[in-house]
């Protein structure tokens, strides 16, 4: 027994089934942080006073739109890195994971652009609650970037020493591709509720 | 026992559908960046900013569980485990809603 033909009684490779489950455990994760920030952010949008940082002030819709763009593509750059382990065709698995990586980097260069603009405006983790929750969401969510970014590379890096095998790798790959589209997900939701809600007309 | 680790009707999608998504996908984010500065100076929209960008954000939402994520070609058994987070993650979105009483 290899490790595709593996006992399931689910009828499902258990390594996918795995995945579907962090995924959900995930969605309740940023369900509350996505909550949390929106809570802190509209007490803080109804302070008044001078110094108090509201988050329709700070925040940078047309970067973010960018960022956005990007880990969109990334998706698309991922599902043709799949589509290239499906076939067994190493060079386009390797060129698209490579690439995928590489707009998750693009990704995460935006977000320490943002919260080095953010900081040098006055804005910490420890400002005021809406600081706090905002660093914790799109942080968190970046750390989930930075990981997928990493097994991207390693899964890019080892193509060059062992050969590809598509019965064998492609659950793997689309294991992986699983929880980038999930990234992916998750901040096309906090682009909308944490980015453009703050900018509805008063 | 041996089953299969995708279904087949995954590999029926072809680079074009693909690549018609991301086109969509693309042209919704565009929209949903330009919407919030034309709605300053057209008063009759704001009444729509929520609803709308709410249900844009769900519809790039729900292209990508479907199509990139292949959710609409798999079993039950993964649709329930994922709808089961996901139905958590929006009661505890609609609880807290109503225990703060608060929107931006």
């Amino acid at each position: 027994m290899d490790s595709v033909q593996h006992t399931t009684t689910t009828g499902v490779d258990n390594r996918k089934m795995a995945m579907w489950i962090v995924i959900a455990s995930e969605c309740m994760l940023f369900g509350s942080l996505i909550i949390n920030y929106i809570v802190q952010a509209a007490r803080v949008m109804k302070l008044e006073g001078i110094g108090v940082i509201k988050p329709s002030q700070i925040i940078n819709v047309p970067i973010t739109s960018a960022s956005t763009f990007v880990l969109l593509m990334s998706s698309v750059a991922m599902v043709f890195c799949l589509k290239g382990a499906r076939e067994g065709n190493v060079k386009s698995f390797r060129t698209w994971s490579f690439l995928t990586a590489g707009l998750g980097a693009i990704f995460l260069g935006f977000q320490v652009y943002e919260f080095t603009v953010f900081y040098l405006e006055g804005l910490g983790m420890t400002t005021n609650t809406f600081g706090s929750a905002f660093f914790t969401l799109t942080g968190t969510h970046g750390a989930h970037v930075l990981v997928g970014v990493v097994i991207l590379l390693t899964a890019g890096i080892w193509s060059f020493y062992k050969p590809l095998d598509k019965d064998k790798h492609s659950p793997v790959i689309e294991t992986i591709g699983l929880y980038w589209h999930f990234v992916d997900v998750i901040w096309i939701l906090i682009f909308t509720l944490v980015y453009l809600f703050v900018l509805a007309p008063k | 026992m041996a089953h299969a680790t995708s279904s087949d009707a995954e590999h029926k999608h072809t680079a074009k559908q693909y690549i018609q998504i991301a086109v969509i996908l693309a042209a919704i984010t565009l929209f949903e960046v330009i919407y919030p500065y034309a709605t300053n100076s057209i008063v009759a929209l704001h009444g729509f900013y929520y609803p709308l960008l709410g249900i844009l954000s769900l519809v790039k939402f729900f292209l990508v569980v479907n199509f990139y994520m292949h959710l609409r070609d798999d079993v039950l058994l993964i649709k329930q485990i994922f709808f089961s987070g996901l139905i958590v993650a929006v009661c505890l979105y609609v609880a807290l809603y109503f225990l703060f009483r608060i929107f931006i």
